[in-house]
């Protein structure tokens, strides 16, 4: 019996014909098949493949130039949760986190706003200035905010006591209680504008019989925003908020070009404590535990951003 | 590591020159040598010199020479003898750095080549010694390095300062050098070798270098490892030069590149560094300095022998795996010549590991007082960080951060480190355990 979705050939259920059916489909996605087979051949080699040999090394104890590999089965696990270090990185991971998610998209939906109806002229030189960090390689960033930050010669600690105050003596990179924030803020100097980007191609979407109508209503621009562009762009800022958040999980190079985890490990993030682990202290198999703890955080993120993309 | 300075002197005196030129080598298929090294703006045209001169005598060898800057070395060196393509020629320091790769089985035994080549003869004893394990030479040293304060001696004239005899000396003159507005010295310790160095010192000082030996080692008691008193005291002795106003702000997020510019530029009047960077002062024009070494302590605490040096070697290693090892060899013993070790002086301002090559026509005078000055030292200490097992070594490199960050007491940075050092002693079946 057919309901009409499903092809009348599928449902019969004689060996010939099954055999017959079977090789139809294969001619059928044959093409798709070879389409994707250069693809999917390079997702194994250079992902998949990884992943499982992670898997696997996470069950060892092993250092990158030691040819001895011993399986210790779930230790290098159990150890990650005795780790003051592996939770203070992952605390820093949230700081990241909450830190990128209000001030880039934060700032991203304000500074989109304003290019979108706040302003009539030089909307494409500000879009251009605002986009510029994300030009940038993520190493200059660092570098460029490693002299912002440099004590002896950097600007803002000029500027600090250009107005008679005293800078942190121990510096903003060397200090434990100051540098996630630090981070932080160079971080979010070169995603904002990415944020914005893609905020904005939201909010120009938005139709303009709305605002149209809102201003027969006498709604004001700041009522416009709150009622009309915010809520239209909704899904564009959730998707913008979820690419943020996953890009907090794995954040390793602007982390590792200022500080490198320090003073004292008290920068590390997740993905800079899995490169101390594989190459400064030579314990490459509790480096693959931790990494494949990192790598399930990124897939619940990644789940949660396919959910909300499907949504859109 | 000890080194007997004192046979540096003997070496000085009684060198033979029986190495004075390089053998060509009669090398039939022609290889390629792939040389890792740690290097600068400085010691690579040199090496890039030498290299093109031994392959112009050695036709049939051609060398693949590749350059890399201190913390990216430690991770490229790892990642390569780890995979299937080693370098045929490796530059490494000595203790924990060379006894790792020894044990996981990834150093040629150079004994052979040491013994027909006639390195025993030709080279500081000492320094050969630190690359040799249970009998079998593992590495050639090339250089040696030396930690100093270099002042400025501009500076110290306008103060009226002259060089500190004493460790309470040098607090005084960072006083009066804060008393006048002017920065006693940098300290680059973002990468956190600076810091272990003045630990390094510090410990010999004030623990006496026979205790630092065994607890370094680990191989002692478990209930004495790392308990002497003494160590917390050396840590106090680094705080006790941050009250002094003695180092520049945000020392722990200054890069010793940043330090070295600090020195250069006269923001400050010492720093204190190794003899590698007596080269970057001479490429700078820099000649209004001078050089002395950790002042000694003279108070009841310090237990430690007050004439010792900070030094340790430096060396080329050749990789077990290597399809050439005649050639590797060969290099090596053309690149600790007598020839080529004067031209190291001449190009780079550094220490030769050859007394013949260091005379009074070739290095500068800065050079010659600094080997004369470690000939009169009676012992030395190599650096904590390339002596201590890893973790270890990790465990000292993030307490002097969290000291000077205080975020850690002495006693508790030294509580950190002796649980460490247990863990590793138990993990390395040592001290009985």
């Amino acid at each position: 019996m057919s309901n009409g979705l499903i092809p009348q050939s599928l449902l019969l259920n004689q060996p010939a014909r099954k055999k017959r059916v079977l090789a139809g489909r294969w001619y059928e996605y044959r093409d798709a098949f070879i389409l994707v087979a250069p693809a999917l051949i390079i997702f194994s080699i250079f992902v998949i493949y990884p992943v499982i040999n992670t898997i696997q090394l996470s069950f060892y104890e092993y250092g990158l130039t030691d040819p001895n590999l011993e399986f210790v089965g779930f230790q290098n696990y159990e150890q990650i949760f005795q780790d003051s270090v592996f939770w203070r990185a992952l605390r820093n991971n949230g700081i990241i986190l909450v830190g990128s998610v209000l001030v880039q998209v934060g700032g991203g939906v304000i500074l989109a706003a304003v290019l979108s109806r706040g302003i009539r002229w030089g909307k494409t030189f500000f879009r251009t200035l605002h986009f510029a960090p994300v030009m940038m390689s993520t190493v200059a960033v660092g570098v460029l905010w490693q002299l912002i930050y440099d004590p002896g010669v950097g600007i803002l600690n000029a500027i600090i006591k250009a107005f008679g105050l005293r800078p942190p003596s121990q510096g903003w990179l060397g200090d434990p209680n100051l540098v996630m924030f630090a981070i932080l803020a160079a971080a979010c100097w070169q995603y904002t504008g990415y944020v914005m980007t893609i905020v904005l191609a939201g909010m120009e979407s938005v139709p303009g019989e709305l605002y149209e109508a809102s201003a027969l209503d006498g709604a004001n621009e700041v009522q416009n925003f709150f009622y009309i562009t915010l809520p239209v762009s909704r899904n564009v800022i959730i998707a913008a908020i979820l690419i943020t958040m996953i890009g907090a999980v794995k954040v390793f190079d602007i982390v590792y070009v200022l500080t490198r985890g320090g003073p004292a490990n008290s920068s590390q993030v997740i993905g800079t404590y899995i490169y101390y682990n594989a190459f400064t202290v030579n314990q490459a198999g509790y480096a693959s535990a931790i990494a494949v703890v990192l790598l399930v955080i990124a897939i619940g993120f990644g789940a949660l951003q396919l959910r909300f993309t499907r949504q859109i | 590591m000890r080194y007997k300075i004192s046979l540096y002197v003997s070496v000085l005196i009684v060198l033979v020159s029986a190495l004075s030129f390089a053998p060509a080598l009669s090398q039939d298929a022609p290889v390629t040598l792939d040389f890792f090294f740690l290097g600068d703006e400085i010691t690579n045209p040199f090496v890039e010199e030498i290299i093109a001169a031994f392959e112009a005598d050695n036709p049939n060898i051609a060398i693949n020479f590749q350059s890399y800057p201190n913390e990216a070395y430690k991770t490229a060196i790892q990642v390569s003898l780890g995979s299937d393509d080693a370098p045929d020629i490796l530059f490494n320091w000595n203790g924990e750095d060379t006894g790792r790769f020894v044990r996981e089985g990834h150093l040629l035994d150079l004994t052979p080549y040491a013994e027909s080549f006639g390195w025993y003869d030709a080279i500081n004893p000492a320094a050969l010694d630190a690359f040799t394990f249970n009998g079998v030479l593992y590495g050639v040293p090339y250089s040696l390095e030396a930690k100093y304060y270099y002042y400025n001696t501009t500076i110290f004239e306008q103060q009226s300062l002259t060089v500190p005899q004493t460790f309470d000396e040098l607090l005084q003159v960072c006083g009066t050098l804060r008393d006048a507005g002017i920065t006693p010295m940098s300290f680059g310790n973002q990468e956190r070798w600076e810091g272990v160095h003045y630990m390094t010192i510090f410990n010999q000082k004030v623990v006496g270098e026979e205790t630092i030996l065994a607890d370094y080692s680990l191989d002692v008691s478990p209930d004495t490892l790392f308990t002497d008193p003494g160590y917390a005291i050396a840590f106090q002795r680094l705080l006790d030069m941050q009250n002094a106003g003695c180092f520049a702000d945000a020392v722990n997020a200054t890069t010793p590149d940043a330090a070295l510019a600090q020195f250069l530029v006269q923001q400050v009047a010492m720093y204190y560094q190794g003899t590698w960077i007596m080269g970057n002062l001479s490429a700078n024009d820099f000649a209004n300095y001078g050089m002395f070494r950790m002042p000694p302590m003279t108070d009841d605490a310090a237990q430690g022998n007050q004439n010792y040096a900070l030094l340790g070697p430096i060396s080329l290693q050749v990789s077990s795996s290597t399809e050439a090892p005649d050639a590797a060899a060969a290099f090596l013993n053309y690149f600790i010549s007598q020839p080529v070790q004067q031209r190291f002086v001449e190009m780079t301002n550094r220490i030769p590991v050859r007394a013949d090559a260091l005379t009074d026509e070739i290095g500068t005078p800065e050079l010659r007082n600094v080997v004369s000055d470690l000939a009169t030292t009676e012992g030395a200490v190599a650096w904590l960080d390339v002596v201590l097992e890893n973790s270890v070594s990790e465990a000292y490199l993030n307490a002097i951060q969290e000291v000077l960050a205080g975020t850690l007491t002495p006693t508790q940075a030294m509580e950190n480190i002796r649980t460490v050092a247990l863990d590793a002693q138990q993990s390395l079946g040592l001290g009985g355990s």
